[in-house]
């Protein structure tokens, strides 16, 4: 393959040259023979070119041999037996699982990069039947995102709804709502903005304060969530406790949340149009607040470390690390059949995929070691 | 001689077979390191170093081609010697008349007379200095292949190089020797010139 690039940089009068060494040598085909003796017979230059070369050879093939100056014979008491190569034989061995390795490896590569979409989608599914493996967790969930959907509609964003309509595209409802409890008595002026500037200004205010309002949610509702349910109770009506919850049979929820909870399709015939990814896992502290619930009202151990869900953007940037960012905390602590049924089929392919780079490189390691050493 | 028998005797640790081995190789090997090396006495050290290496990995010999398996390692061993000769370059007197002193012993000289016998050593010295002058990748493939009458597959297999940059190793070889040879048209016998 070398020789076919080597030659495609080579110029006529080398090759030309390289033929006649050739047919001096004997090391021609019958074809390429013939092809330059009836280029010689056509062009006298080849001749003389070809006569010059066989003069050459033919002085240094009568160079006088000479005698070895003296003997090289090895002194027996010198040397012993000859060291036994171990690795020798495993050589040939090691370079062709290498290689196949090798070729294992770029095959899952390449199939991991072709089917890169398909397997977003499976991701999402798995995801959908994450949450369907835990029936209880939905009511809990659906409840909770009424209310945060309830307490939306109370807020002030009727009166700005250009804005509303922007700021929609980046803020789910809930997060827009837990923004306005976190930051309590001197909410931005997001939403009585009247002109174009002050829109986009706002609008910016708006996205640095709910940046360090989601931060200071995830660490804050993980260390301490009594607190934030009670600045959620100010503005919001109050999130049923989970022994309320228990007690209190909560209602059937709304068609939209319930779109995104319930009834979602496990298999590969979902539509994500109807069930976007943020309706489906409940952003922002309605979600949360669902999650820990759920782990109560299911009589499971309580889950210690909250999740902060993904946007929906950053899931569609990266639909496979965003989700498995966020389940890792819930499977490392949660309930070890959502962990095996997750984990394995979330990362199944990456996991064969860092298997074999790691085979490989290990080989090739150990192979390039093994031929070092045979050179030696 | 039973080539193989030898060889597996002295991979049993059979040194005096393995001797057997090197006193029938040893002006081949010789030969070929001297044409690389250019000097008689890096030439002898170079093969002495290539027998005693071929001797500690004998074991790894699979093939059936002991001389090119050899030739292998002296090649390589001549390699080596010439790139420590370019890290540390070193010349002395003593040096440049020890080397004139020990010139090889040749042979097949030619038994014509004292005028025939001088015009063949002015001939061997302008082929040499014309070796000495090629690079050594060119210089090791025109000694195997024209020298010594190894085929290119031999040659390939000896430099661990494909049939193509044999090929091309050799042209270039013959090229440039050509070129330094017309500079010594006169020393060449008349059948021997090129026109």
């Amino acid at each position: 393959m070398f020789d076919f690039f080597r030659n495609l940089r080579k110029s006529e009068a080398e090759k030309r040259q390289e033929a006649i060494t050739a047919y001096l040598d004997n090391a021609l085909t019958a074809g390429e023979r013939q092809r330059l003796e009836e280029q010689m017979t056509a062009d006298p230059a080849l001749r003389v070119e070809l006569e010059q070369q066989r003069l050459v050879k033919l002085n240094l093939s009568r160079l006088p041999r000479s005698r070895a100056p003296r003997n090289f014979t090895l002194d027996p008491a010198l040397y012993g037996r000859p060291a036994r190569q171990s690795g020798a034989g495993l050589y040939p061995a090691m370079r062709v699982a290498t290689v196949l390795v090798g070729v294992f490896f770029i095959v899952a590569v390449g199939a991991e990069v072709l089917t890169f979409d398909t397997q977003a989608y499976d991701t999402n599914s798995v995801a959908d039947r994450f949450f369907a493996q835990a029936p209880a967790a939905d009511v809990v969930l659906e409840a909770e995102a009424e209310m945060a959907s309830e307490a939306a509609s109370a807020a002030s964003f009727d009166s700005a709804p250009q804005l509303g309509a922007d700021a929609e595209e980046v803020v789910p409802e809930s997060e827009k709502l837990f923004k306005e409890e976190q930051l309590g008595d001197e909410p931005p002026d997001v939403f009585g903005a009247t002109t174009d500037e002050d829109v986009v200004e706002s609008a910016i205010a708006a996205e640095e304060s709910l940046a360090e309002a989601l931060v200071t949610a995830v660490v804050g509702t993980a260390v301490e969530k009594t607190g934030t349910r009670e600045a959620a109770a100010e503005s919001a009506p109050r999130s049923p406790t989970p022994a309320e919850e228990q007690e209190e049979p909560v209602e059937a929820p709304p068609a939209e949340v319930d779109n995104g909870l319930a009834d979602l399709p496990s298999g590969a015939g979902g539509e994500p149009e109807e069930a976007p990814l943020s309706g489906v896992m409940v952003t922002g502290e309605a979600g949360r607040n669902g999650l820990a619930a759920t782990e109560t009202a299911t009589g499971l151990p309580p889950m210690p470390t909250m999740i902060a869900v993904p946007l929906e953007e950053e899931v569609a940037e990266a639909p496979g690390e965003a989700l498995a960012e966020t389940f890792a905390p819930l499977l490392e602590e949660g309930e070890p059949a959502y962990r095996q049924d997750v984990y394995s089929r979330l990362s199944a392919r990456q996991l064969v995929i860092l298997l074999l780079g790691i085979i490989l490189v290990l080989l090739a390691g150990v192979t390039l070691i093994v031929r070092w050493r045979l050179k030696e | 001689m039973d080539e193989t028998y030898l060889i597996r005797q002295a991979q049993d640790g059979d040194v005096s077979a393995y001797n057997t081995l090197v006193l029938h190789f040893q002006d081949a090997v010789y030969n070929v390191a001297y044409r690389i090396m250019g000097e008689p006495d890096a030439a002898a050290d170079a093969a002495q170093e290539a027998f005693i290496s071929a001797y500690k990995a004998l074991n790894r010999f699979r093939g059936d081609n002991f001389k090119a398996w050899l030739m292998r390692i002296v090649t390589n061993a001549c390699y080596d010697e010439l790139r420590r000769r370019k890290r540390h370059p070193q010349s002395s007197l003593d040096e440049i008349v020890e080397n004139y002193d020990s010139s090889p012993i040749l042979i097949n000289q030619d038994e014509s007379g004292p005028e025939k016998q001088s015009q063949q050593a002015e001939l061997v010295e302008a082929i040499r200095l014309c070796l000495e002058e090629l690079p050594e990748d060119q210089r090791v493939a025109a000694v195997l292949c024209d020298v010594e009458g190894y085929d290119y597959q031999e040659i390939a297999s000896i430099m661990s190089i494909s049939l193509g940059t044999v090929k091309s190793r050799l042209s270039r070889a013959r090229a440039r020797l050509r070129d330094c040879l017309q500079g010594s048209a006169e020393l060449l016998p008349a059948g021997y010139r090129y026109q």
